[in-house]
């Protein structure tokens, strides 16, 4: 008994590593044995734990809402800089994907007929409030001469209407002296679809004068028979010696036709957007001067 | 000086229009700097040296609008010479009389730039443009004139130019 008393610790330790060397035996061969092991000891540590970690963060809460409060402010102006920055960025970005896709569609057209275009960039628009002009940084060095027709992948935005060196000035299509032939792409395509060629079906092709009135487009001289409803698109029909044949002008909104008068007239809403005109495309065929004709008819 | 004076404002004045009167559009109605400065200098220093201002800037508006070069200049000088008489005959050295004298020659030129361009064959709607375009154009420079005022009275400091009336 002396000796049991004497060495009555490692004798308790030596028990206690049996019984855990029991138990992982046992844990070991079959994992769900002694579960109730388990739940004891859950239920026995888990008000520790609870109160250990509720301690703790409110510590750890302690420390970073007070102590390390000192330089939150420094670190919160720093974070609004980032944000900000990040925020100029994005807006950047934004921008420039904008413009890469309109560059993206221009460059696309450039390559389309009719050939020969030569792009500029608007850098300014009329003076005074009567006229509707714009003002291009490419003149006569990159081939630009007077009359030369400017279009947009949309559709026509006007004619050269003088040009020196380095620049030239557009006159849009919407500008009251502007006038020019057109004619109207439904009709026309349908008589082409008949087939039949008659004479009379022909030359009754639905044209028109198209001016404009300074804020949109007035489509005159179409023939009172002619079939023209609102939505027809409305093209160059290449007669003036301006334009070339088949660029969009617009779309017809309204027809005004009175009995007692020869010729209907309808309203075009323009197909391009003049106030968001950044860029246009001349079409420079040769360097003959604009009162000859660049383009021939059909 | 003071001829310098025009050449430096008239070059200002030109700047602003093509880059700053598109932004100042209120339903489509740009601010005439060139006119306004023109009419403002005319009306406070009463000097012949305008008309050639008035010239120039009217050639320079004639340039970047229509293209037939002297439309806009031969109103302008008109409008000048209108201005300078109606000055001498009843000015009054105040900011109110300025901003209507400036107003009422602005409808003046609107309605001698609209005659000589019928005469050059544009089919000018007298009655629209002259309510749509002439006439706020006129309210416009009315509201710009006490700026221009100030503008050219810090200039006549600078310079130390006496307005004659003054």
């Amino acid at each position: 008994m002396e000796l049991l008393k004497r060495y009555r610790i490692y004798i308790s330790l030596f028990v206690v590593l049996l019984a855990l060397i029991g138990v992982l035996n046992a844990r070991a061969s079959d994992p769900t044995r002694l579960r109730v092991v388990d739940e004891v000891l859950q239920a026995i540590v888990y008000p520790f734990e609870v109160s250990f970690h509720k301690v703790s963060g409110g510590i750890s809460a302690l420390f970073s809402r007070y102590v390390y409060l000192v330089n939150l402010k420094q670190e919160n102006e720093q974070l609004k800089l980032q944000v900000q920055a990040l925020q100029e960025q994005v807006n950047h970005d934004i921008n420039s994907a904008i413009q890469f896709d309109v560059l993206r569609e221009q460059l696309q057209f450039m390559e389309e007929p009719p050939e020969g275009k030569v792009f500029a960039e608007v850098i300014g628009e009329s003076l005074d409030n009567l006229h509707q002009v714009l003002l291009i940084n490419k003149g006569s060095l990159a081939g630009i001469r007077r009359n030369f027709p400017v279009i947009l992948r949309e559709g026509v935005v006007g004619r050269i209407q003088s040009v020196t060196a380095l620049q030239a000035v557009v006159q849009l299509m919407v500008d009251r002296r502007h006038r020019f032939p057109v004619l109207v792409e439904r009709s026309r395509e349908k008589m082409t679809g008949r087939g039949d060629g008659s004479g009379i079906e022909m030359l009754a092709q639905d044209r028109g004068i198209v001016y404009g009135t300074g804020q949109e487009l007035r489509m005159t001289r179409i023939r009172m028979l002619a079939d023209v409803q609102p939505g027809d698109r409305v093209i160059t029909s290449g007669l003036g010696g301006v334009f070339p044949k088949g660029l969009l002008v617009g779309t017809v909104t309204k027809i005004s036709r009175e009995r007692h008068e020869l010729f209907q007239t309808a309203e075009i809403r323009p197909a391009v957007d003049f106030r968001k005109i950044e860029g246009v495309f001349v079409v420079v065929k040769d360097r003959t001067d604009g009162s000859h004709p660049l383009f021939s008819g059909p | 000086m003071t001829r310098l004076a025009y050449v430096g404002v008239g070059l200002a004045m030109l700047w602003l229009q093509v880059s700053l009167a598109p932004y100042l559009a209120i339903g489509g109605i740009k601010p005439n700097f060139l006119l306004l400065s023109v009419l403002v200098l005319q009306v406070r220093w009463l000097d012949p040296w305008a008309f050639l201002f008035a010239a120039v800037a009217g050639l320079a508006v004639d340039t970047f609008s229509h293209g037939m070069l002297g439309a806009y200049a031969a109103s302008y000088v008109a409008t000048a010479v209108l201005g300078r008489r109606l000055a001498l005959m009843i000015y009054e050295n105040s900011r109110p009389f300025t901003v209507l004298l400036v107003a009422g020659l602005t409808v003046l030129e609107g309605l001698i730039a609209l005659a000589v361009l019928n005469l050059l064959d544009e089919q000018v709607p007298w009655f629209t443009w002259l309510f749509t375009r002439v006439l706020p154009q006129a309210a416009y420079h009315a509201l710009l004139c006490p700026f221009a005022l100030w503008g050219v009275e810090r200039l006549e400091r600078l310079l130390k130019v006496v307005p004659p009336r003054s």
